[in-house]
């Protein structure tokens, strides 16, 4: 193959060559410059396939909790914390509010914290200090206590309790003075919580029966108008009232180590991080199998009229109480909703996500839990999905606790149920959802 | 000319797959343009220098069909590599979706080729019957 590099050509004829590809150029950049019109357009939308989609607004570093803790101090509370020694252990009581008040001492998420002690007048301010002795049982005089609904309104009466976090701590045992008071039991409760009703705050409701030592003075006085006690088990109770986001918070990060009987009511947290892990996955149980499915433009493109189509999501429930983190709990409490078409939450699908898994694929990074989503059918050319976590109804527990005579002192509580409805009718009828995340799905042709 | 792209990828690559993948997505914003234009930009450019290099500016004699299918192959072939590494530096999966997308892009690239080949040999000094005669 002879390869010349001196070329002879007369200038002229090598002059036309190029002027006639730079002609053919000039209309093939001019064909482009037409063409990649819509190209730029559809380039500048800010959603691209590639990116997660249907992410939640960046979770902004949420505000720092302001948290009163108001003890009761009364006689009847006496017995939960007996002075103790090298040979005494300490009562459940002891235990569980020691740590919750040294918690909410050193935690980081809470701002400020200020400590009361009910006794039989307003709330009085104590340090911590203060306050950690009543708790060792190295103060040897309570006063008479205040009745429960006084008390409660009292706390939720003070200017901004309908901004912070309240925590009472209560045996929540309810001995009017006038008898005839009783027949109204919800219905005081719920008067002495209006700022619950008004402002829609969330109660969280947490009991644990401890150890008991001295007087118990029960509700109902007939036969004895007091008993005193050595060791019987009795209930008490962690009340945490305030803005819904902020009660969740606290519930999450600072009550840590909360007994099982937990109740919440009107409960909300903010909108989770949520988005379908569709790319960049390892593990081949996340993938999306069955039909086609793909993410575009801020939510997901599938064709679920073959095969139906199933697809892991990735959220943030690290909000949620300990207790609503459960896998089994989630797997039955979660909704999935799709009008115009049939989705479902597959079964045993949810599940947390580990430290490795979040660690080794970025991708699962924000997420704490996955879910597998089912859409089976998709009649409309779009459609909205939504997966909610349905407020829970009053649980199962407080029934068993509550007694008609709390004389006999037992692991039950005098009127806990008509106390907790009177908590939950502050809400409507129907709870709010705790949270609604949605995905826009579109139908791929 | 995004959307061209896409409807002429989509198409020719459900012969083979009818499935998408899960990052169909992304093909669709961002690789079947840009592996588009390139793999145009890449057949253009080996057109114009087998017409206009090796067989008008410089008289290297190889006007041959035989040249002009070696360039052909290897226009072919920088299909499949434009299809590869633009894909996975952008962050596709591998996938056998991807596997029928750089086949489909080979042919694609053959054909523009061809196209271009057919458009522009008859201004070439020396291979302008190369690989046939006419159209024009």
């Amino acid at each position: 193959m002879p390869i010349s590099v001196s070329v002879p050509m007369p200038v002229p004829h090598l002059f036309r060559r190029f002027q006639l590809v730079g002609v053919l150029l000039g209309g093939l950049s001019l064909l482009t410059a037409c063409g990649s019109e819509p190209t730029e357009t559809t380039a500048t939308k800010p959603p691209k396939g590639a990116k997660p989609v249907a992410e939640a607004p960046a979770a902004t570093e949420a505000a720092p909790l302001h948290v009163s803790i108001f003890l009761e101090y009364s006689g009847g509370m006496k017995g939960f914390v007996p002075r103790g020694g090298a040979d005494k252990p300490a009562t459940e009581f002891q235990k569980r509010i020691g740590a919750l008040i040294t918690e909410t001492q050193v935690n980081g998420a809470v701002a400020d914290r200020k400590y009361y002690l009910c006794e039989n007048a307003a709330p009085r301010p104590v340090k911590f200090e203060e306050l950690r002795d009543v708790v060792q049982g190295e103060v040897s005089q309570a006063a008479l206590g205040t009745e429960l609904p006084q008390m409660l309104e009292g706390i939720l009466n003070r200017p901004k309790a309908g901004e912070e976090v309240s925590v009472v701590i209560s045996d929540f045992i309810y001995g009017p003075a006038r008898k005839s008071d009783f027949s109204q039991l919800p219905n005081l409760i719920r008067t002495s919580i209006a700022p619950v009703s008004r402002q829609q705050l969330a109660v969280a409701v947490f009991g644990e029966t401890s150890h008991f030592y001295g007087s118990y003075f029960p509700a109902v006085k007939t036969p004895v108008q007091k008993r005193t006690l050595n060791g019987e088990k009795v209930p008490y109770y962690v009340w945490v009232i305030g803005p819904p986001a902020q009660v969740a918070r606290y519930a999450a990060e600072v009550f840590r180590n909360a007994p099982a009987q937990q109740a919440f009511f009107g409960l909300k947290t903010s909108t989770p991080a949520f988005a379908p892990l569709l790319t960049k996955l390892t593990d081949p149980k996340l993938k999306s199998s069955g039909g086609t499915v793909y993410a575009e433009n801020n939510g997901l493109t599938l064709n679920p009229s073959d095969d139906p189509v199933d697809f892991s999501v990735g959220l943030d429930l690290k909000e949620l109480p300990a207790a609503w983190q459960q896998p089994a709990f989630l797997a039955q409490h979660l909704q999935v909703r799709l009008p115009n078409g049939q989705a479902s939450l597959l079964p045993s699908s949810v599940r947390p996500l580990t430290d490795e898994e979040q660690s080794g694929q970025p991708v699962l990074a924000p997420y704490t839990h996955v879910v597998r989503l089912r859409v089976s059918k998709l009649a409309a050319p779009t459609a909205t999905l939504t997966l909610s976590l349905p407020a829970p109804e009053t649980p199962d527990w407080v029934a068993a606790w509550s007694t008609t005579n709390d004389n006999a002192p037992a692991p039950r509580t005098f009127g806990l149920d008509q106390i907790l409805t009177g908590v939950r009718q502050s809400y409507p009828t129907t709870l709010p959802a705790v949270f609604t995340v949605q995905l826009p799905l579109k139908n791929d042709k | 000319m995004q959307t061209f792209f896409t409807s002429l990828y989509s198409a020719l690559i459900s012969i083979f797959q009818s499935q998408r993948p899960a990052d169909y997505g992304l093909y669709k914003t961002d690789l079947f343009s840009l592996v588009g234009w390139s793999t145009l930009g890449v057949s253009l450019l080996l057109v114009l220098a087998f017409y206009y290099v090796f067989n008008s500016a410089l008289r290297t004699g190889m006007f041959r069909t035989p040249h002009w299918a070696l360039t052909l192959a290897l226009t072919a072939g920088l299909g499949v590599f434009l299809a590869n590494s633009l894909s996975k530096g952008h962050g596709a999966e591998v996938s056998s979706y991807l596997g029928y997308f750089m086949v489909v892009n080979m042919l694609v690239a053959a054909l523009w080729f061809l196209l271009f080949s057919v458009l522009l040999k008859r201004w070439s000094t020396y291979a302008r019957t190369t690989p046939f005669v006419g159209p024009f």
